[in-house]
């Protein structure tokens, strides 16, 4: 079952997937689903002996193109939609034991085409409005899969956090005719305390306001709404920021760091929001070697974070661990 | 980039598998270099 239901109290939807509770769980490497189909071997998802990059809709989706009818009646109180968009796996490499940090950054490269590609073809679907490109990686997060693999969800709405950052970003314009987030990188690299690494077209740093002691944020140094107005270059540009930073995360603790990261790109609803800026963000919840950071009662009940630490110290933490990744 | 799309053993899903030409596999020889 499967369908939207409406929050009156919050003005939000949310998706009810009940399939999801079959998913498969953390399974041995040998039945990866995400691994190529070895010949004479189990059948993965993926028929192919090999490939460089593979795209798949998910077997256990949220949001589907063509969903069930609701399993639930309406009433005044409570909307109820059918659960229309689109879910898909986002497979980085064929080499199971890999992460996207220790891909190479040509590797990386090619991922940006692809996600490019992806946020193309899916904003051209009529019942998608958005396409959230995302990451969870490592099981601090709760991933189910350890294959290394990002997700894409096309929703048929502009989800709640990023119409928050666009109605901020449309105040900000019109009352002072200026991009917020331009505003925002300015002020970072004027201080430059937070900042971690910068190149000719993407600067990253762990925000004033940062709510994670090592959420990192990278942003495009041109005024740019979406991945399809990059360059060459600045594709290549993005790799490279991307690698520094992956990198810089693992050596913090030497393990393989575990993060959330989301590209916050433009509604794909044909509006017209130039006032918008295309960014990356990472949320990682460890805070220390052994230590995570929960989302609790005030993270959680009030929406109010609580950061333990100073983003201008961990971004100096951070920047100890840049290493130069060029093409 | 060049991709296929195909549908998968279920017949309900699609799958798309991005290749790289040779060139585009290694744009340049990548430098690695301890930043101080």
């Amino acid at each position: 079952m499967s369908e939207l239901r409406w929050n009156p109290l919050m003005g939000e939807w949310l998706a009810t997937a009940t399939a999801r509770q079959d998913r498969t769980f953390l399974p041995p490497k040998d039945f990866c689903p995400l691994c190529p189909t070895a010949p004479g071997g189990f059948p993965t998802e993926i028929p192919e002996s090999s490939y460089d990059i593979v795209v798949f809709e998910n077997r256990f989706p949220s949001l589907q193109p063509a969903p069930p009818e609701p399993a639930i009646e309406a009433s005044e109180l409570y909307s109820v939609e059918k659960s229309f968009g689109e879910c898909e796996v986002v497979v980085y490499t064929p080499n199971h034991n890999s992460t996207l940090a220790n891909e190479p950054v040509e590797q990386i490269y090619k991922l940006v085409q692809v996600w490019t590609d992806r946020f193309r073809e899916l904003s051209k679907l009529e019942f998608v409005k958005y396409v959230f490109i995302f990451e969870n990686k490592g099981e601090a997060i709760g991933v189910t899969l350890l294959h290394p693999h990002g997700q894409i969800y096309a929703y048929p709405f502009v989800p709640p956090r990023v119409a928050k950052e666009l109605e901020q970003s449309r105040l900000h314009k019109e009352k002072s005719g200026r991009c917020l987030l331009c505003d925002i990188v300015k002020e970072e690299k004027t201080d430059g305390r937070r900042v971690v690494t910068e190149n000719d077209s993407f600067v990253a740093y762990i925000p004033f306001f940062a709510r994670y002691p090592y959420e990192l944020h990278i942003a495009s140094q041109k005024h740019s709404q979406d991945l399809s107005q990059f360059s060459e270059g600045e594709q290549k540009d993005l790799a490279a920021i991307l690698k520094q930073v992956l990198v810089a995360f693992d050596k913090l603790f030497n393990v393989s760091f575990p993060y959330m990261m989301v590209l916050h790109q433009q509604p794909s609803d044909g509006d017209n929001y130039d006032f918008y800026h295309f960014h990356i963000e990472f949320y990682p919840p460890m805070r220390t070697a052994t230590k995570l950071k929960f989302l609790a009662g005030s993270e959680s009940g009030a929406g109010m974070f609580i950061n333990d630490t100073l983003a201008e110290e961990k971004a100096a933490e951070l920047r100890g661990h840049i290493t130069d990744f060029r093409f | 980039m060049k991709k296929r799309r195909e549908m998968m053993a279920d017949e309900r899903r699609y799958i798309v598998y991005y290749t790289f030409k040779r060139a585009e596999e290694v744009p340049k020889k990548s430098e690695e270099k301890e930043n101080v």
